[in-house]
């Protein structure tokens, strides 16, 4: 019984050791999600590439948020970049930088974002870097990427856990000099620069991190010594002779003050952001210098106004988008100045769309129409994305409706009803600045009851009823205009197609506007209807509205 | 009673064992053949050729996307006569705005690798044929092996003017031993071996498979001529271009559809015409893949408006059209790619009708060619330009886009000669290597030819970007796909894409 009891006895304890022991062994659990490392552990992997580049992310203690989950954009110098920089600045290893300097370096070199290089464009990178200044883009001759102009990209797009790593040839340097300052250390701009000075605009423009961040960033279009000779001022005393009309230059309203603030444009906009708008607006009070692209050829200010084409200035690309602590200096090679224009009648034809233009088995070919689809027009946006808002057709010579070039628009137009279209908006062509009464030339039908017209956002307070008629086919135009009305038909001046005035607006800035037609209230009719419109007309306050009329077969008649 | 115990259970050990004598034991797969027991008859020569032949028309495991739809790609893509539509991949717009990468599903090349491979095992097996199958003649044998390599050929000549430098494989994996790990070979090297695939071919292929649409879809003497024109053309071979022309032209088989009503539904609707020299021959069975790129709500191309403003051009006074554009190669209500959506100028195919042909060659392109060819001869421009205005004047192309050259300006001429081809083969997959073939002439004396297309297809704000890196003529070609680097170590990355 004894030795059952030992037996028993040290089997137990075997049996305690068997599990303490086994207990001991190590599990092996994974407990990353990846294996893939973040960007401080794929350099770590390459110190004899980065070993520089990651003693001063250390020593700045940047490496532990660099190596952490997020997304980033990291530009790794190489060693021998490092090397090359401590060079230019004379120094011998990167112990006798202090650490703000290093910080800032490094912060100049990551993006909070993950940006890979078919994201690259002619200019600066969609996000700032970390040290606020953005990075500019490009392709070298040898068709090499190059950041900031300086540094050759040796290896893109390295995909790590928290971003992407694109090493580089050369350290990235901040942009130390203001815009101010960079045009003033370039000889070619002595002219410039004087006037700048003259006009106080170069102070405005020597602010780094103005506190008011509205105005951090200018952007400033140079004219160099040689353009303005060629324009026939070969000094800044005939530049000033030329414009300087109230003796002062820094008085707002002279013309020397508006001319160089003409050439400023807010914000920060290198040349891949220009050629993103086709206008923008300068630091002259509501004036904007518009873009046309000619090829490889950066035009600004080429315009057809009253039907004279006005030839644009081209930009200097290989001297321009030159980086600045508070923004970028491009070059001009003309000049572009601010000119006095007068408001004339201008009728936009919604029809003349670049798009249906191109349509040349529809556009103004007899019982042809094309319905579009939301996209398809640039310049025509609507409400209801879903439907084919817009309907471009043309009647024949037969048809019974009077409009000019026998064509017309044809908009869903309704209140209140989810499946029709609620707006419609038109960008206008060019129109200068000034005070304009804006008509309605249409062929009266059975939607549009209640059609608010807004200019730029604002209303004009007429509501716009394009089912009606002529008020009195006997009424004198006189008496016509003071109800609103007016004939425009040359075949048929007392038909059903009409002009209706749509209020009276104020063009502030000489450029393109949008016109928006926004149905207010329910008029009932069915979803498909459209209201139909002819063109629509610009006229200058202060000159007659009844003059000219419109033929069907597009004469325009005084 | 004991003995017939035993006859008892030794007759039924042999009615298990016997039985066991089935079928599953057998190796031999049961739901194919294999390739001992195939190639035994000239038939199978010719079945296997056709289904050479069927793999131009898509992948037979339905896997990849269809040769023809990656021709296209190649040849427009880059070029400045699509534009994109809302289904467009980011992989189509990252070519388009030259930023492709390795990892651009565009540089898959495993499309033409296939037709490759199936023309590598005809001629690595049919030779065997002729010792079991008497009927078979050398002269017959020789005629499949030269449809195999001149098929081949073309599809090198494919891979050497998109990626350059490729690997060269001439004998089939049909095998796991057959896998081989190849490094890439030179693009001289590959035009020399297509030149000599072709010049085989050249001497044993047949004039005609004795049945019109045969000739349309498969390779006879005068394809393997016309192939040869384009290889000599674009190793500025200029008289023995000119020369493979002439044959093809001198042979009176071809000749220009005449430019009236029915051109349109003659040519691209129903194929096969007279002036077609091959073609990817799409049938109900088997549709190409056209409609659902070129027509849905999710369509990917586009026609440019380049193409209507600049290319055919706009007569707004007269009305006068050329016959190759709007209705033909674009409908200009929406620039829809109408050459492979058309049944006439404005009806449209059903999506179950989708079976446009993939044009490789036409007999145009063959006096096109030969004008390109005797322009760069020197002397011969105005035999060129009678050849380009017989082109022009079927097309009925607009007087606007007449450059009027003078036959002895050379460069005039090219010019004259590239726009007109823009014209004749729009949407064809042939603007790209166009351009490029004329561009890279006499060591890329006209580079600007490719940064104006840049121009007209680029965004602006990419545009100088995208004409710095054509300057580095490695990018010119498309990189080597990421996988295939990973299976093949062997292979080395174009250096513009390292």
């Amino acid at each position: 019984m004894k030795n059952i009891q030992q037996v028993v006895k040290i089997a137990a304890v075997w049996l305690l050791m068997m599990t303490v022991l086994a207990g001991c062994k190590k599990q092996y659990l994974t407990l990353t999600t990846t294996e893939d490392v973040n960007i401080v552990d794929y350099l770590r992997k390459y110190p004899d590439q980065f070993s520089e580049y990651i003693k001063i992310l250390d020593r700045t203690n940047i490496s532990p948020f660099l190596n952490a989950y997020g997304t980033y954009t990291a530009f790794a110098p190489t060693n021998d970049a490092i090397k090359a920089y401590l060079v230019e600045i004379g120094k011998t290893s990167t112990d006798q930088l202090d650490t703000t300097t290093l910080k800032n370096l490094c912060r100049l070199h990551i993006i909070q974002d993950t940006i890979s290089t078919p994201s690259f464009i002619d200019g600066k990178l969609y996000a700032p870097t970390m040290y606020g200044q953005f990075l500019v883009t490009g392709v070298s001759d040898e068709g090499v990427i190059i950041i900031n102009r300086r540094a050759k990209v040796t290896k893109p797009n390295v995909l790590t856990g928290n971003g992407y790593v694109h090493v580089i040839d050369k350290v990235l340097v901040p942009a130390t000099l203001t815009v101010a300052q960079l045009v003033e250390k370039n000889t070619r701009y002595s002219i410039f620069t004087q006037a700048l000075k003259a006009t106080g605009l170069y102070d405005s423009l020597n602010i780094t991190n103005n506190p008011d961040t509205t105005l951090k960033w200018r952007t400033l279009i140079a004219e160099s010594d040689s353009a303005l000779n060629a324009g026939g001022i070969a000094s800044y005393a005939a530049l000033k002779a030329k414009y300087n009309n109230t003796g002062n230059p820094k008085n707002l309203n002279d013309s020397l003050y508006l001319y160089m603030s003409y050439h400023i444009l807010p914000g920060i906009k290198y040349i891949a952001d220009i050629v993103g708008q086709q206008s923008h607006k300068t630091m002259a009070p509501l004036e904007v210098v518009t873009v046309t692209i000619d090829g490889q050829k950066v035009l600004l200010n080429e315009a057809v106004f009253n039907d004279i084409l006005e030839k644009g200035v081209p930009i200097n690309r290989g001297l321009s988008d030159n980086s600045c602590s508070n923004g970028v200096l491009h070059e001009i090679t003309g000049n572009i100045v601010l000119k006095i224009r007068s408001p004339y009648l201008v009728n936009f034809d919604f029809a003349v769309q670049p798009e249906i233009l191109k349509l040349t088995s529809i556009y103004r070919k007899a019982g042809k129409s094309q319905a579009f689809n939301y996209g398809q027009l640039a310049d025509v946006t609507w409400q209801n994305t879903t439907l084919q808002a817009v309907n471009y057709y043309c009647e024949g010579p037969t048809g019974t409706n009077n409009y000019w070039w026998d064509d017309g628009f044809g908009l869903n137009l309704r209140y209140g009803n989810s499946a029709a279209n609620n707006w419609v908006e038109f960008k206008t062509p060019l129109l200068v600045k000034g005070k304009y009464e804006v008509w309605f030339m249409y062929r009266r039908a059975n939607m549009g009851a209640y059609t608010q017209v807004s200019f730029d956002g604002v209303p004009t307070g007429v509501i716009v009823d394009f089912t009606q008629s002529l008020p009195s086919t006997s009424a004198t135009d006189a008496a016509l205009i003071a109800q609103g009305f007016k004939r425009y038909s040359f075949n048929n001046p007392n038909g059903n197609n009409i002009a209706q005035k749509a209020g009276t607006v104020t063009v502030t800035t000489t450029d393109r506007h949008i016109l928006r037609l926004q149905a207010v209230r329910d008029n009932g009719s069915g979803v498909t209807q459209s209201v139909t419109l002819d063109f629509v007309q610009f006229v200058p306050l202060g000159t007659d509205p009844t003059r000219p009329v419109f033929a069907r077969n597009g004469t325009i008649v005084p | 009673m004991r003995k017939r115990i035993t006859y008892l259970v030794s007759f039924l050990c042999a009615v298990v064992l016997l039985s066991s004598c089935k079928k599953y034991l057998d190796l031999q797969p049961q739901d194919g053949i294999t390739r001992q027991e195939y190639w035994k008859t000239k038939e199978n020569i010719q079945a296997a050729l056709t289904g050479c032949y069927a793999s131009l028309l898509g992948d037979p495991a339905n896997k990849d996307k269809p040769l023809a739809e990656y021709l296209f790609m190649w040849g427009e893509t880059r070029a400045d006569m699509i534009a994109p539509g809302l289904g467009i991949t980011n992989d189509e717009l990252d070519v388009m705005n030259v930023n492709t990468l390795t990892t651009n599903s565009l540089a898959k090349w495993t499309a033409v690798y296939r037709t490759i491979n199936y023309c590598n095992t005809v001629t690595d097996f049919a030779p065997g044929v002729l010792a079991l199958d008497n009927t078979l003649t050398q002269a017959q044998l020789n005629a499949y092996l030269a449809e195999a390599r001149a098929l081949r050929a073309l599809m090198y000549f494919y891979l050497v003017r998109s990626f350059r430098d490729v690997p060269l494989k001439l004998t089939s994996t049909s095998s796991d031993e057959d896998l081989q790990q190849l490094p890439k070979t030179s693009a001289d090297t590959i035009l020399n071996q297509i030149e000599k695939d072709l010049a085989f071919a050249d001497s044993n292929v047949v004039f005609s498979h004795s049945n019109a649409t045969y000739d349309k879809g498969q390779i006879t003497k005068y394809t393997v001529k016309t192939i040869q024109a384009d290889v000599y053309l674009w190793r500025d071979k200029y008289q023995l271009a000119s020369d493979a022309c002439d044959y093809v032209i001198n042979s009176q088989k071809f000749g220009l559809i005449a430019g009236n009503d029915s051109w349109f539904n003659t040519m691209y609707y129903k194929g096969n015409s007279n002036e077609t020299i091959l073609e990817f021959q799409f049938d109900q069975q088997k549709l190409n893949s056209f409609y659902g790129m070129f027509t849905t709500s999710k369509a990917r191309y586009y026609a440019s408006p380049n193409v209507m403003d600049n290319v055919f051009t706009i007569d707004y006074i007269n009305d006068f059209k050329d016959l190759r554009g709007e209705g033909a190669s674009v409908r200009t209500n929406d620039n829809a790619i109408w050459k492979y959506l058309g049944i006439t100028y404005n009806q449209i195919r059903p999506s179950d009708q989708s079976y446009a042909h993939w044009f490789v060659y036409r007999y145009a392109d063959v006096l096109m060619m030969k004008a390109e060819a005797l322009n760069q001869i020197g002397g011969r421009g105005a035999e060129a330009l009678a050849l380009v205005n017989q082109i022009r004047l079927r097309g009925k192309a607009l007087a606007q886009t007449n450059t009027n050259p003078s036959p002895a300006d050379q460069a005039g001429m090219a010019d004259y000669i590239l726009q007109e081809r823009a014209r004749e083969f729009a949407f064809e997959g042939k603007r790209w290597y166009d351009v490029l073939r004329n561009a890279k002439r006499n060591n890329f004396a006209r580079f600007d030819l490719l940064t104006t297309m840049l121009t007209k297809s680029v965004a602006p704000n990419r545009l100088q970007s995208a004409i710095n890196k054509y300057k580095d003529y490695n990018s010119l070609y498309f990189p080597i796909y990421f996988y295939e680097l990973q299976v093949n170590p062997n292979l080395i990355q174009n250096p513009y894409y390292k």
